[in-house]
């Protein structure tokens, strides 16, 4: 916590070791985090790009209240809102029909089925898009229910409800699975 | 397919799993950090002056404040010094600042402070004053305060205590005011904003020695009458080249150095940190104590 203040620190006084640093301590973690809410390792290594761009951009204008990684968490998925929301109809269809998992072929699948990875990688994608941000939030980047609320401007019982609401969802479409 | 584990813990097992399993390319990384880099490279040049004069204002709201923004002006001048006694010509590298300042997080301040007196004369008496600036560097977290060697103030980042000797009054907890930025480097990029954007009309460094020591040093005068930045005020600052650090100080509550400074400070110590025992109070006996 003190390493990342003082990154932040020298960060925005104009120290390219600082913005160095930031970005090898956090790329993998936010690119697991875009790739999560994206679904597309492309779309995630662009958000990635643009959310470092323009963190370099404004650093004189940085002001946190929360965490540098939540910082970057919630730009990460402030980013891929945006591109979602501007994207067309037919790349959320590609979303849903893709190759879902592609991007996170690895160790996880040594310790994990296949087959239940998948699974549960489906049973998120069949959530509003509202719900498995907050999942994805708090569980991958460990991000609290109020640090995500400030970041989107809401307040933390309606964060607190889409958590609840997607887990119900999940417990079911999971449960769901295991009657079949 | 059964989930033994809670939903949460499922969900949660499965996104550290995904977490670990991505990594970025080094071609990725390379674009990614030269983007950012020129982005960075970009905003060093097209940054303007800008003046925030809320933060100035605020900062000399109160007397306490104004002694601590004093020490932190101090130290944030030393390094605009430090490189004029490197150079015939006035050069600022903010960077070499910045990581000079970061080497102290605390400060000593011995001098003496004017008041004024019964008879409606200013008056000067002793004064100390401690500082120590929060983990980043960016506010003053604890500070003391003694007048003839009495401690007047006292906060530890969480409780204040203001001391009347003349009515034997403690009060506690009131408001500290605005114990904001010890900044060290902030207030060195303020200066130099506030002499860019030309609201100090004044700025001159000259050199010259130590009549006991010998030891070089170099001068600094700063005043600005502008009434948005507390003005008119007036400050000098004597640095020792060799060390760079500032070893006195003066400040007026005008724009010509006239009349008695409203703060002296003879002797200014840097610290990497002082004891927390410094900033604890000690209800003077038989004093009334008042919480606010």
């Amino acid at each position: 916590m003190l390493e990342d203040k003082l990154l932040v620190w020298k960060f925005k006084r104009g120290s390219a070791d600082a913005l160095r640093r930031i970005y090898e301590k956090y790329k993998n973690d936010l690119l697991a985090l875009a790739i999560a809410l994206s679904r597309d390792r492309t779309t995630a290594e662009d958000v990635l790009h643009d959310v470092f761009v323009s963190f370099a951009q404004y650093a004189d204008k940085l002001q946190l209240r929360i965490s540098l990684k939540s910082y970057l968490s919630s730009c990460i998925a402030n980013r891929v809102r945006n591109m979602n929301r501007a994207k067309s109809q037919r790349t959320m269809q590609l979303n849903h029909t893709g190759n879902i998992g592609s991007d996170c072929d690895g160790p996880q699948r040594l310790a994990i089925s296949a087959e239940q990875s998948e699974r549960i990688e489906m049973a998120l994608s069949e959530l509003p898009y509202q719900q498995r941000e907050v999942i994805i939030l708090h569980f991958q980047s460990g991000m609290r229910f109020k640090a995500i609320a400030e970041s989107q401007g809401v307040s933390i019982n309606t964060i607190q409800s889409r958590y609840r609401y997607g887990l119900d969802k999940l417990r079911s479409l999971l449960n769901s699975e295991v009657e079949k | 397919m059964k989930y033994p584990d809670s939903i949460e813990n499922v969900i949660k097992n499965f996104c550290a799993r995904k977490r670990s399993a991505v990594k970025t390319t080094t071609e990725l990384d390379n674009r990614i950090i030269n983007a950012s880099l020129l982005a960075q490279e970009k905003l060093k040049q097209t940054q303007s002056a800008a003046i925030r004069p809320n933060i100035w204002r605020i900062i000399m709201k109160s007397q306490v404040t104004k002694l601590a923004t004093a020490a932190v002006i101090i130290v944030a001048v030393v390094f605009f010094v430090t490189i004029l006694n490197n150079s015939t010509s006035t050069v600022w590298a903010i960077e070499q600042s910045i990581e000079a300042l970061s080497r102290y997080n605390a400060i000593l301040v011995e001098g003496s402070e004017s008041f004024l007196g019964e008879n409606g004369q200013l008056q000067m008496r002793d004064m100390k004053a401690w500082a120590v600036a929060n983990e980043d560097q960016t506010k003053v977290e604890k500070e003391r305060h003694d007048v003839d060697g009495v401690p007047t103030l006292i906060t530890n980042g969480r409780e204040t205590w203001r001391y009347d000797p003349q009515t034997n009054t403690v009060i506690k907890n009131r408001p500290y005011g605005t114990p904001e930025h010890w900044i060290g480097s902030r207030f060195f990029e303020q200066l130099n904003a506030f002499r860019d954007a030309g609201v100090i009309n004044d700025w001159e460094v000259t050199y010259g020695k130590d009549p006991v020591t010998g030891r070089q040093r170099a001068f600094l005068t700063v005043a600005w009458l502008d009434k948005r930045y507390n003005g008119p005020r007036s400050m000098w600052f004597e640095f020792d080249v060799e060390s760079k650090l500032v070893v006195s100080m003066k400040q007026w509550e005008n724009s010509n150095w006239e009349g008695p400074p409203r703060i002296v400070s003879e002797k200014i110590t840097y610290y990497e940190n002082l004891p927390d025992e410094l900033f604890e109070f000690e209800i003077p006996e038989g004093a009334t104590v008042i919480e606010e």
